[in-house]
C-alpha cells in the first residue's frame, strides 16, 4: 500500500467528515433541546449559502466576513421559525412536527427555485481552489478553512454548554424537560435560543458549503439526510457523538471509494451498512448516556 | 322560430361544408406537434420560434407548389397519449400532407406506434433513444433529424482519435444513474474499439459532496485524459477539487455539465481549456448552403435573425426544428407533388448544408435507414467562451492541449 495516497485518503475522508459535523452538530442541538425532527436545518444550510452568494456576487464582500452575517441572519431567522411554527406542535405527536418541517422544507424550497432558479451556481474567491501541500498531500485550501471553521464553532459551542447559564440550562433541557421547567427554567426562552444556534450553525455551514462545492435551492437535501443519519449513529442529542459520526462517516466514504474498485458507487452503500451495523450494536447511538 | 333554427343550422353545416374544401384549395397544411404547455413547454416554445422563422421565409419565397403553407399546430403538452390524438386529428381531420415536431423519445415512441396505421410522411426532430431506430427505422415514411444517443460518444471517440499527438491513457468516470450508465458503456465500445487504455471507469453519486477521494484515485492512474459523464453541479465540483488536488491530466472533457454558461460564470479562469459536448450552440461556424441560400444562411446570420427577432440565445431546438419544416416544403416543391412516394423520394435526395450542420439522410448502424444529423460539436472554454473544435473541418480555432498547469490558466 503507497503510503502517501493512504495519507491523502485519511486527509479527504476528514476533510469530508468536518463539513459533515458542522452540519450535524446543529441538528443534534436542536434535538436534544425540543425532540423535534427539525428537516428545515437543510433549509438553513441552502440560505446561508445564497447569503453568501449574493453577498460575494453583489457587493464583493468575502465569504468569511458573511460569515458572523449569516450566524446571526440565520440564528434570527430560526427563533422565528421556532416561535411561530415549532412552539405551537412542541407538545405534538411527532409525526405532526415531522409534516410541519416538512411543509416549510417545500414552501422555503419552491420559493428559491422561483426568486433564484434552479441552476447550480458558484462562486470563485481570490483562495477558491488552491491547494495546499504538504509533502504528498495536497488539499485545498477552502476545505481546510472549512474544516477550522467547523471546529472552532463546535468547541465554542461546547464551551457555551458547559460554562454559560444558558448551556446549563440547555443541558438540563435535555435531560428532563419537566424537571428543568419545575426548577425554573425558561423553557421557551431555551427551545427559542437553541432553535437559532442550531440553525445558525446550518447557516455556517451553508457559507462553508458555498465556497466548496456550489449552491442550488435543493442544495439542503443533500446533506440533511446524512446528517440525519449522524445524528442518530451518535446518539441523539450528543454533540460529541455527532462529531464522530461525521468522521466515521467521512472516513468510511473515502477509503470505499479509494480501495474499492468501482468504489465510489459504493461509498454512501458501505458507509450506511456500517452506520447500520453500529446501531445493531448499540440501539441508542454511540454517545447515549443512560 | 323553430323554421328559422333550422334553416339556420342547415345553413352552417353547408358552410361549414364548404369552408375546409375552399381553403384547401388555396394553402397546403402541415401537420405541426409540440409541447407547448407542460414541463417540457421551454423546449416546445423555441421548437416553435425555430418553426415561426421559417414559415415567414418559406411563405414569403412563394410557399409550396405556388400554395401558401399554412400550418396547423397542436399542444401535445408533453404527453405521450395526447401527441396520438393530436397526429389523428391532424391526418384524418386537418388532412395534412406531412408532419413534423416532437420532443422526447417517450413522446416519440408512441406517435410512431401510433402512425404506422397512416404511415404520414413525417420529418420529425423529436427523440434521440436507439430504441426508436430499431422498432420503427425501416418505415418509409419516418425521417429523424435528432442525432442517435450512441452519436455522443461517436463524436467524442473520433475527437479525441484526431488529437495530435495521439492521447491514450483515458480514466472514465460516470454518474451511476440511467444516463451516465448508458453513455459510459457505450462511450467504452468505442473507445476499446479504436485502441485506447481506459485506465478507470468509475461510477459516482451525481450530487455527491466530495469528489476527492474519486479524484485521487484516478490521479494515481496517471490518464492523459480524464472524460467524466455527469450533471451540472457534479462539473462544478469536479473541476475545483481537481484543481485543489493539483490533477492536471492533458485534458479535462465532460458530455452536458460543463455547457451551462453557469459553469464558465461560477469557475471563472478555473474552466478555461475544459471541453464538453453538445448537439449544436449558437457559436457554431457552418457555412451558408449553396442550393438554398435564403433559407439556409452561414450559423453566424442566421442566429444573428433569430436574436434579433427574439432578442435571446437559441439552443438547438429552434434550428433543428427550422431545418425540419424547410426540408419538408423544400421536398414538396423538388418532387412538385405531395404524392407520398415522390415526397419520400425527395426527400431521400436532401443534400445540404444548413445553420445547423450538413443535412441528408443516411442508414445508420442502428436500424435506421433516415438519420439526419449526426455529427454534435465538441467546445472548449477558452476566454469565457465556447470555442467550436468539432467537426474539424468547422472548428472555430485552436484545441489548448495538452492543457497548462492549473496556475498557468
Amino acid at each position: 500500500m503507497d503510503l502517501a495516497i493512504f495519507a491523502q485518503v485519511i486527509a479527504n475522508g476528514i476533510l469530508t467528515g468536518g463539513l459533515y459535523a458542522l452540519i450535524a452538530v446543529g441538528l443534534t442541538l436542536i434535538f436534544g433541546v425540543m425532540r423535534v425532527i427539525n428537516f428545515v436545518h437543510g433549509e438553513t444550510l441552502m440560505l446561508g449559502s445564497y447569503l453568501t452568494y449574493f453577498l460575494f456576487t453583489l457587493y464583493g464582500i468575502d465569504p468569511f466576513l458573511s460569515l458572523p452575517l449569516a450566524i446571526c441572519a440565520l440564528f434570527v431567522l430560526g427563533v422565528a421559525i421556532q416561535r411561530f411554527f415549532i412552539n405551537p406542535v412542541i407538545d405534538a405527536p411527532h409525526l405532526n412536527q415531522i409534516l410541519l418541517t416538512f411543509g416549510l422544507v417545500l414552501i422555503i424550497q419552491n420559493l428559491a427555485l422561483i426568486l433564484w432558479s434552479g441552476n447550480y451556481i458558484s462562486m470563485t474567491t481570490r483562495y477558491s481552489a488552491i491547494s495546499l501541500k504538504f509533502g504528498p498531500l495536497s488539499v485545498g485550501l477552502t476545505r481546510v478553512l472549512g474544516l477550522i471553521i467547523a471546529v472552532f464553532l463546535t468547541v465554542l459551542l461546547t464551551l457555551a454548554l458547559k460554562r454559560t447559564e444558558w448551556g446549563k440550562a440547555v443541558r438540563a433541557v435535555t435531560q428532563d424537560r419537566e424537571a428543568a421547567m419545575l426548577m425554573g427554567v425558561n423553557v421557551n426562552r431555551v427551545n427559542m435560543v437553541a432553535f437559532g444556534v442550531g440553525s445558525a450553525m446550518g447557516g455556517a455551514g451553508g457559507v462553508v458549503t458555498s465556497m466548496i462545492m456550489y449552491t442550488f435551492p435543493l442544495v439542503g437535501m443533500l446533506f440533511v439526510l446524512k446528517a440525519f443519519a449522524i445524528v442518530v449513529l451518535g446518539g441523539f442529542g450528543s454533540i460529541a457523538g455527532a462529531v464522530v459520526g461525521s468522521l466515521i462517516l467521512g472516513l468510511t466514504e473515502s477509503l470505499v471509494t479509494h480501495y474499492v474498485p468501482r468504489g465510489s458507487g459504493w461509498a454512501e452503500g458501505v458507509s450506511f451498512a456500517v452506520l447500520v451495523l453500529i446501531l445493531v450494536v448499540r440501539p441508542k447511538g454511540l454517545f447515549y448516556a443512560e | 322560430m323553430g323554421r328559422f333554427y333550422i334553416r339556420l343550422m342547415a345553413f352552417i353545416f353547408l358552410f361549414s361544408l364548404l369552408g375546409p374544401i375552399a381553403q384547401a384549395a388555396e394553402t397546403m397544411k402541415i401537420g405541426v406537434i409540440l409541447p407547448l404547455t407542460g414541463s417540457t413547454a421551454v423546449i416546445g416554445q423555441e421548437e416553435k420560434r425555430g418553426i415561426d422563422m421559417a414559415i415567414e421565409k418559406i411563405n414569403a419565397a412563394g410557399g409550396a407548389l405556388k400554395k401558401k403553407v399554412e400550418l396547423i399546430i397542436e399542444d401535445n403538452r408533453g404527453d405521450p397519449t395526447v401527441i396520438v390524438s393530436a397526429a389523428e386529428k391532424l391526418i384524418t381531420r386537418d388532412k395534412v400532407v406531412a408532419l413534423t415536431g416532437g420532443y422526447s423519445s417517450v413522446e416519440s415512441l408512441a406517435f410512431l406506434a401510433a402512425m404506422k396505421k397512416y404511415e404520414p410522411v413525417s420529418v420529425w426532430q423529436g427523440g434521440g433513444a436507439v430504441k426508436m431506430d430499431q422498432m420503427y427505422g425501416k418505415e418509409r415514411w419516418f425521417f429523424m433529424l435528432h442525432p442517435r444517443s450512441p452519436d455522443y460518444q461517436r463524436n467524442i471517440a473520433d475527437f479525441l482519435n484526431g488529437i495530435q499527438p495521439r492521447p491514450n491513457r483515458i480514466a472514465i468516470a460516470y454518474e451511476d444513474t440511467s444516463y451516465g450508465v448508458d453513455h459510459s458503456k457505450v462511450a467504452k465500445g468505442y473507445l476499446t474499439e479504436l485502441g485506447f487504455e481506459l485506465v478507470t471507469f468509475e461510477p459516482f453519486k451525481s450530487g455527491s459532496l466530495d469528489f476527492s477521494a474519486l479524484l485521487t484515485k484516478i490521479k494515481g492512474a496517471r490518464p492523459d485524459i480524464f472524460y467524466w459523464i455527469g450533471y451540472a453541479g457534479d462539473s462544478i465540483l469536479i473541476t475545483k477539487q481537481a484543481k485543489e488536488l493539483g490533477f492536471a491530466p492533458k485534458m479535462l472533457l465532460d458530455t452536458v455539465g460543463v455547457g451551462f454558461p453557469e459553469y464558465a460564470d461560477s469557475l471563472k479562469k478555473d474552466a478555461e481549456y475544459i471541453c464538453g459536448i453538445e448537439v449544436w450552440g449558437p457559436y457554431a461556424k457552418f457555412p451558408a448552403s449553396v442550393q438554398y441560400p435564403q433559407f439556409y444562411p452561414k450559423t453566424e446570420d442566421w442566429v444573428a435573425e433569430y436574436k434579433k427577432r427574439y432578442n435571446r440565445e437559441p439552443d438547438y431546438w429552434s434550428p433543428i426544428s427550422y431545418v425540419a419544416l424547410i426540408t419538408l416544403t423544400n421536398s414538396i416543391n423538388k418532387a412538385g407533388s405531395t404524392e407520398k412516394e415522390k415526397l419520400i423520394a425527395a426527400l431521400e435526395a436532401t443534400d445540404t448544408m444548413t445553420p445547423m450542420g450538413h443535412m441528408k439522410f443516411f442508414k445508420n448502424q442502428f436500424g435506421a435507414i433516415h438519420q439526419s444529423f449526426h455529427d454534435m460539436i465538441i467546445f472548449q472554454w477558452q476566454k469565457g467562451a465556447k470555442v467550436p473544435l468539432w467537426p474539424k473541418q468547422t472548428a472555430g480555432g485552436k484545441l489548448g492541449y495538452p492543457l497548462p498547469a492549473w496556475d498557468k490558466r
